[in-house]
């Protein structure tokens, strides 16, 4: 295991059980773009389906999921970019987005205890119907549709 | 009735009776089944069940979605729109959709932002080819926002027809004319400020402390799409300040950006693509907010977001 960029703000690491790596830290404008070519470099070696752990990540913001989409797009053939585990608070963030139509991007489950969400979120997706203080992805909510 | 295809239709319809509702309502759907088009009704309860009905057996072969949860702010409205756009053409045909606003019960700025989203649909959905009509009941919707709609759509339906709205207003001249209606109220005095330039962590930290001290429970949405205006102000101009601060009916967030000005009064109405666009950042702000409001004039700009106030007691008060 080791560390792939660490600047202090932003540290990633290269693990090898599932091949991927594992990020911790913030993403915004000011790291993105180390995140990016640290990003691109395995996509470039990856010869499995390439696992992020985004579990650690203290933020990240449109531009860095916008970064793990395109690298998604960038693997070769049928290989993916798996994201597990994956905090709900950032799946939320890739739904709305709309980068879950993204066939190559796979969210995987959340990490166990949810203890590493940088800040509690007790207004929990209160799911269709209900009144939420957090904007569920169930705001949009399509019945039907058999065809 | 005809539609040029490969561009966005968007159409206005008032009806004064259940009658009138299917008789604008099922041939467009119907039409659209029969084309293969993928059909969505997104409209209240009542008129679900009137189509329901009228369509029997081909009732499986469109999608229905309540309103109140098919996108419950604009913003979201748009967003819902443009997925299920995104995801339907992939079965062919011309996606078709009935969207029927609610009016009843709201704030007068929520009837605001209602309208100005419906003129800005517009602008939002420009790159798609949708066909959307958009219902208005005139048994329960008040004269004034009948006659809005008039100005938000480029033409409306009776029946099978299409009239030109001769009052139509350019999505753009309307935003404005709608944003310089509603001012602003200045920030109370005396509130703590952070000045910032692309320092966006102590950004991100600042305002989602402050949320939190005024009791926001989600203050990492807070902090996310403070973050998002930070980015798009520190690439467009010079520091911004930010101050937070709870109003009677919100927390508020404001950044003043001196010399600042945004021209586009629907950035970040459109949802963002895999290539970058300016003001992807102002779309993840409008969907993390309930309300989000710029206003730019001689000295800068302004970008105010709004969260529903933390829990009162009142929510409290079963369990004392």
């Amino acid at each position: 295991m080791s560390a792939e960029f660490d600047d202090g703000r932003l540290r990633i690491t290269r693990v090898t059980a599932p091949p991927g790596l594992r990020v911790e830290g913030e993403v915004d404008a000011g790291t993105r773009a180390a995140f990016s070519q640290v990003l691109q470099t395995a996509v470039g070696r990856a010869r499995q389906d390439l696992h992020v752990d985004l579990s650690r990540l203290r933020h990240i913001d449109l531009g860095g999921l916008r970064v793990l989409a395109a690298a998604a797009n960038a693997l070769d053939g049928e290989l993916t970019l798996v994201l597990a585990p994956l905090p709900s608070r950032l799946r939320r963030l890739i739904e709305l987005a709309g980068w879950d139509d993204v066939e190559k991007l796979r969210m995987g489950p959340e990490p166990a205890g949810h203890d590493r969400e940088p800040w509690p979120d007790p207004w929990p997706d209160p799911g269709p119907g209900g009144e939420g203080h957090g904007e569920p992805s169930g705001d949009t909510w399509v019945d039907g549709g058999t065809r | 009735m005809s539609a040029p295809a490969g561009t966005l239709l968007h159409q206005g319809s008032v009806y004064g009776s259940d009658a009138e509702f299917l008789d604008m309502a099922l041939p467009f759907i119907e039409d659209g089944i029969d084309a293969g088009d993928p059909v969505l009704v997104a409209s209240t309860a009542a008129n679900i069940g009137l189509i329901d009905g009228a369509l029997g057996d081909r009732a499986g072969e469109a999608e229905f979605a309540e309103s109140a949860y098919f996108g419950r702010r604009p913003p979201q409205r748009v967003a819902a729109f443009h997925r299920y756009w995104r995801r339907a053409r992939r079965r062919g045909g011309r996606v078709r959709i009935i969207a029927e606003p609610i009016w009843t019960g709201r704030a007068e700025r929520d009837v605001a932002a209602w309208q100005r989203m419906e003129s800005g649909l517009n602008v939002a959905l420009a790159g798609t080819d949708m066909w959307m009509i958009c219902p208005y009941d005139a048994r329960v919707v008040p004269g004034p926002i009948l006659a809005e709609a008039r100005r938000t759509h480029p033409s409306m339906v009776e029946g099978r027809k299409s009239v030109d709205s001769p009052g139509y207003v350019d999505p753009v001249a309307y935003a404005r004319e709608r944003d310089a209606a509603a001012p602003l109220p200045p920030a109370p005095d005396g509130v703590q400020e952070f000045v910032f330039a692309d320092d966006l962590r102590p950004l991100r930290d600042f305002v989602a402390g402050r949320a939190a001290a005024l009791g926001m429970a989600a203050a990492a949405d807070a902090a996310t799409a403070a973050g998002e205006v930070g980015t798009y102000l520190s690439q467009v101009g010079g520091p911004a300040r930010v101050r937070v601060w709870l109003d009677p009916g919100a927390l508020v967030c404001d950044f003043q950006q001196e010399g600042g000005r945004v021209a586009d009064p629907f950035i970040g109405l459109r949802p963002p693509g895999l290539g970058a666009r300016p003001g992807d950042e102002i779309w993840l702000a409008r969907q993390l907010t309930e309300r989000l409001e710029i206003r730019s004039s001689g000295s800068g700009c302004t970008v105010r977001l709004f969260w529903r106030p933390p829990r009162s007691a009142v929510h409290l008060a079963p369990y004392d």
